[in-house]
Parts: C-alpha cells; sequence; structure tokens
C-alpha cells in the first residue's frame, strides 16, 4: 500500500501542500517547528480519522483564519486491489470522509481502510507510562485487524459502564446480586474474545520483536513481551474456558467490587509487560533500550498488520533519528524493508542520509514542502 | 442567554423542548412557524394532544397502546395464547404485528435495563410480566425475549429468564437477523420474520 500523492490545505501552519511520493523511504527534513510532523498528523487523519496528538480538531485548523472555510487532507493511496482515493474536511462545526467521491455514514467506516504504523517520541510512553497506555495501544491495534474485536470492546466498555452504576449508585438494593448477573454475564461474554485476541496479538508481537530487537540492538538481551491478566489465562485457553475463568473471577471478587463499587477483574484491568533479560524493561532498561523495545515492537506489528490485511502498511517514523545512537540507528534502518513505503522525518538531512539513501528527499520550511533537488 | 420572547410564546417553547430530540433553537423554530400558521393548524394539533391521553391508554394486561378497556392484540380471541412475546416499547409491537410473522400475544416492558440512567427492574414491567404468566388461567407456554439486539437489551432479556425459566417455562431470544446496533423499530417486515424463525434457545 502506498501514498502516490497527497495534498494538504489550511491544516496548521500548512496553508497548502501537494507532493508525490516515492514507493520507498520518503525524507522529510527541516529545523524544529517547521511543520513535518503536521504532515505525518494530517496522513494518520486518514487512517483513523482522528488524530494522534489532539482529540479536538479545532486545534488542527490554522490560528490565522482570515479566508479559512476548511480543512482538507486528500490522498491517492495505492492498494493492490488498486487505487482508492480518501478526502477528510473539517472546520469548526463539521467534519467529512469521501472515499472514491462517496461519503461514508461514520468516521469508523474508515478504520482499516488506510492501513499504517506510526512511531512517534511520546510512544516511550507504551513502555514507561501506565497500564492504559498500553491497552489502548492493543485496543487499537487489534480494532485495525478485526472488526470483530472493536463490536465486542465496545459492548464490554458499555456493559462495564453499566455494572459499574449498578455498584456505585445502587449499592444497598436488596437483589443487587441478581440485578449484577446479566452485566457479569456479558462481561465475560466479549471479555474473554478481549483476552483471547489480546493474548495471542502480545504472542504474536513477542516472538516477532525479539529477532527485530537483537538486529537493531546489536546484542542479544533476549526480549519479550508477556500479558498480565488477573484471569490468569493459559496460553492454549480457548474462548470457553477463559470466559469460564473470567465468570470465576467476576464471582470471587463481587463482595469487594460491591464494597469498592467498581469492577476489579477483567481486561479493563489487564496489562502487559516488557521483559529484557527477563527484567522489567519499564524499570530497569535504559532510554535508548525502552525506545528499541517500541521500535522492535512497531517492526512486528507492521508485519502482524501485513499478515491479516494482505497488505504492506505505511510505516510513519517522526523524528527517529534523534532518538537512537549511530549503531541502533544503522541497525534500524537496515532492517527496513524496502517494499515499505516510509515518511520518516528528521531535524537534519545528514542524520539519514549517511545511513541510507532516500528515494526522495523533501525539504519543510515554515509550512511549504519542496522536494530536495540537491543531489545526495 | 437565551432571550425571552412574550409569555405565551415562551410557554410554547419551555413545553416543546422538553419533547426527546428538539433542542432550544428547534423548539424556538418550532414555535414561530406555528405561530404564522392559520389558526385552525394549531388548533387541530391542540385538539389531537388533548385526545391523546384521553382516549388512549396502555392496555393494563399488555402495557401496548390501548382504545378500549384491552388493546386490539389482547382482546383478539384468535391469537395464540401460547407464545408470549416481551419488547422494550410499544413501537415495537407495531413493528413486530407484521401478518404472517408471528400470531401470540406481546407484554411491553415500557423500557430497558439500565443503571447509568437509573433504570432498575421495578421500574419495568417485570413484576407484571411475571404475574400474567404465574397466573393459574395462564397459557403461556413459550416466553420470546424480543429486546434489542444490544448490551442494554441484552441484559434485559437475560435478567428476565433467569427469572422465568424457574417457572418450567421456555424462554427464547430472537435470532440476530437484526444487524448489529440496529433497532427493532425500524427492522422491515422480512428482517422481522427471520428474526422469529431464527429464534433459538437462552
Ligand atoms: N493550529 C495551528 N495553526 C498554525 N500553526 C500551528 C498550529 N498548530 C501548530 N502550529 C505550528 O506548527 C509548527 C509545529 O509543526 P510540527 O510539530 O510539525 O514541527 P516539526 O517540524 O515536527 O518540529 P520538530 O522538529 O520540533 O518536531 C509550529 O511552528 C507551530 O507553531
Ligand atoms: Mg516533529
Ligand atoms: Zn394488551
Amino acid at each position: 500500500m502506498l501514498i502516490s500523492e497527497l495534498q494538504i490545505i489550511n491544516f496548521r501552519n500548512i496553508a497548502f501542500l501537494r507532493a508525490a511520493f516515492a514507493p520507498g523511504l520518503n525524507l522529510i527534513h527541516g529545523p524544529n517547528a517547521q511543520g513535518k510532523t503536521n504532515v505525518l498528523e494530517a496522513i494518520s487523519l486518514l487512517v483513523t480519522g482522528r488524530s494522534f496528538r489532539t482529540t479536538m480538531d479545532r486545534e488542527m485548523i490554522p490560528w490565522v483564519r482570515d479566508t479559512y472555510e476548511a480543512t482538507l487532507v486528500r490522498a491517492r493511496v495505492e492498494k493492490r486491489s488498486g487505487e482508492e482515493r480518501f478526502m477528510l474536511t473539517f472546520n469548526q462545526s463539521e467534519k467529512h470522509v469521501t472515499i472514491n467521491g462517496n461519503p461514508i455514514g461514520r468516521l469508523g467506516e474508515l478504520v482499516g481502510r488506510i492501513n499504517a504504523v506510526l512511531f512517534t517520541p511520546s510512544d516511550l510512553q507504551i513502555v514507561r507510562g501506565g497500564p492504559a497506555f498500553r491497552r489502548r495501544f492493543l485496543d487499537v491495534e487489534l480494532s485495525q485487524i478485526s472488526r470483530r474485536y472493536l463490536f465486542c470492546l465496545q459492548r464490554y466498555d458499555l456493559a462495564l459502564r453499566q455494572r459499574n452504576a449498578l455498584l456505585k449508585m445502587h449499592q444497598s438494593r436488596p437483589n443487587l446480586r441478581q440485578e449484577l448477573f446479566p452485566w457479569d454475564a456479558q462481561l465475560a461474554e466479549h471479555g474473554a474474545e478481549l483476552i483471547h485476541a489480546r493474548q495471542r496479538m502480545v504472542a504474536q508481537l513477542s516472538q516477532l520483536s525479539a529477532s527485530a530487537y537483537n538486529r537493531i540492538s546489536g546484542g542479544s538481551e533476549g526480549m519479550k513481551i508477556t500479558y498480565q491478566s488477573q484471569t490468569q489465562p493459559g496460553d492454549d485457553d480457548d474462548i470457553g474456558t477463559i470466559r469460564a475463568k473470567l465468570e470465576q473471577a467476576l464471582a470471587k471478587t463481587q463482595a469487594e467490587d460491591i464494597r469498592r463499587g467498581a469492577t476489579s477483574a477483567g481486561p479493563h484491568r489487564d496489562d502487559f509487560t516488557f521483559l529484557l533479560s527477563g527484567r522489567d524493561a519499564r524499570d530497569y532498561g535504559s532510554q535508548g533500550q525502552q525506545r528499541s523495545c517500541v521500535l522492535a515492537m512497531r517492526l512486528a506489528e507492521l508485519k502482524i498488520m501485513e499478515d491479516a490485511t494482505g497488505e504492506c502498511p505505511l510505516l510513519l517514523l517522526d523524528d527517529l533519528m534523534s532518538e537512537l545512537d549511530e549503531s541502533r540507528k544503522r541497525a534500524f534502518m537496515e532492517c527496513l524493508d524496502r517494499r515499505i513505503q516510509i515518511f520518516l522525518t528528521a531535524t537534519e538531512r545528514e542524520l539519514v542520509v549517511s545511513h541510507v539513501k532516500p528515494d526522495m528527499i523533501f525539504h519543510m520550511d515554515d509550512g511549504t514542502l519542496r522536494e530536495d533537488l540537491i543531489a545526495s | 442567554m437565551a432571550e425571552k420572547f412574550p409569555e405565551p410564546l415562551e410557554r410554547l417553547i419551555n413545553e416543546l423542548s422538553r419533547l426527546p430530540t428538539i433542542g432550544r433553537k428547534s423548539a424556538q423554530r418550532l414555535a414561530f412557524y406555528i405561530l404564522k400558521c392559520p389558526r385552525e393548524q394549531p388548533l387541530a394539533l391542540a385538539r389531537a394532544l388533548e385526545q391523546l391521553h384521553e382516549r388512549l391508554g396502555f392496555c393494563p394486561r399488555c402495557f401496548y397502546i390501548a382504545t378500549g378497556e384491552l388493546c386490539s392484540i389482547c382482546a383478539d380471541p384468535g391469537r395464540d395464547a401460547s407464545q408470549l412475546c416481551v419488547v422494550e416499547e410499544p413501537q415495537d409491537v407495531a413493528a413486530f404485528d407484521k401478518p404472517g410473522a408471528y400470531k401470540g400475544l406481546y407484554h411491553v416492558l415500557l423500557g430497558r435495563l439500565s443503571p447509568l440512567q437509573g433504570v432498575t427492574p421495578e421500574d419495568l414491567k417485570i413484576n407484571e410480566l411475571l404475574t400474567r404468566i404465574k397466573d393459574p388461567m395462564s397459557r403461556v407456554q413459550e416466553v420470546i425475549l424480543a429486546t434489542n439486539p444490544n448490551v442494554d437489551g441484552d441484559a434485559t432479556a437475560l435478567y428476565l429468564s433467569r427469572l422465568i425459566e424457574p417457572l418450567g417455562i421456555r424462554t427464547t431470544r430472537l435470532g440476530l437477523g437484526l444487524s448489529i446496533g440496529s433497532s427493532i423499530e425500524y427492522a422491515d417486515e422480512l428482517t422481522i420474520r427471520k428474526a422469529f424463525e431464527g429464534r433459538r434457545e437462552l
């Protein structure tokens, strides 16, 4: 899958941008605060319908808006099945998406049409931040490749909110246990599917990132990712078994849940851990090691997404070069598959071209993107 | 701040904006429209509103809408009293009651379980349902749980099945011919018929 052409109008500091990109590595370089990340943000808007930086579309509207009417991001995407055209427009009050000229009803219909893996400096939070970051990572990932997962996730969340409302507001009801039953049953049903899918995803990620990690770090620290669940599913448990375990866990914690007014067992409390030589990278890893963990996982993600969709996803790499030491940079660039279309941002051109030869080089200057014509 | 209009207009706007999906803005638009109408039209509306509660009520047996003592369905002797279809709202009865799809009786809960919105079992016509099927004169052999196929509707169905099964009565759930997230109210005839045919044990 690749973006052959991109057009951006009125997006943050980009008044107008139109560019054709190469199938392989596209480098966008320029000093800080010129708009490099903005380009990646605009692309990712077409992937999920939402920004990875903000939940407020307003923030992406240019500050100077004398003649502003709307923001537009548009792309021609070449897929194995043929070319597709995507267009997203929004302003202060409206947001529309069309695919091949046809408007789509819900933003959710956009998910999964363009596949992309994004790496940004804030990804470090996946290792360092709280469990919510990691759960969100898995949920976003799995929702992109499985509609079923997204469906179970939405149902689970609602059933959980209903159960918690019952626990909080109606604690002293005489038949509370009886009234908890229908929510517990649904939590177990959908929660089991979530745990099952996540567990398999984490196992796959672990396996694939282990080798990527060693290639990037040049070492043999033995990276692993493990899923932690209070439900304690076994590696080979099927959905039915996990469901039974989750039912038991809910029954076991019921008295405590009633006291606390919250649900203590279930995938909404699960987590996963990065291990380096058996030790938690969150507590013991250096910053560079933590970065390498996430990068290795992103590469694993790329492979999983490709297997699931039959399309090679786009790779959006923001500010990668400032994060790693020389040997890791070189090793990382070397393990990139040249079939993948990559958008890479860097503050200096040399940071990249000294390691690999990009297929196209662009310079970003105050919101204006120009192809570099200096021979490399 | 919302601007104030002369009292009669303000009162109409207030009343209109209490209706579901009508905000203050739409209420204003409607009120001004009504003000401009020839006098007969708003008077006809007022009469319709007045008579709604005078001439219509809920059936005391199944809580569907009724003009007389019982609703037209409960009053119909040709109905199959061995089947009872439980729905959330009166409009669901209208959606289900298509010729050839279902000939049994109904029971309207007038809502669905939702602790978030403060709706718990005693807010629904659940006790009335249990009394109805426990009645020695009752001929009900199967209760078809036809609440909406979403989280709240499923919870309501599960809750009811737990109460009904110990009475030795078969409970079934409508087949998921209904697409995800859709509501019964808007289902077409074919979907309804398929849903009844595909019903399964709970
Ligand atoms: N809504 C907006 N309207 C106009 N300009 C904006 C808006 N939001 C952000 N900007 C500007 O966009 C620029 C930041 O762009 P971006 O984050 O893409 O920079 P960058 O080139 O990636 O820099 P760095 O190398 O520091 O990461 C800043 O100059 C910022 O002032
Ligand atoms: Mg940046
Ligand atoms: Zn009736």
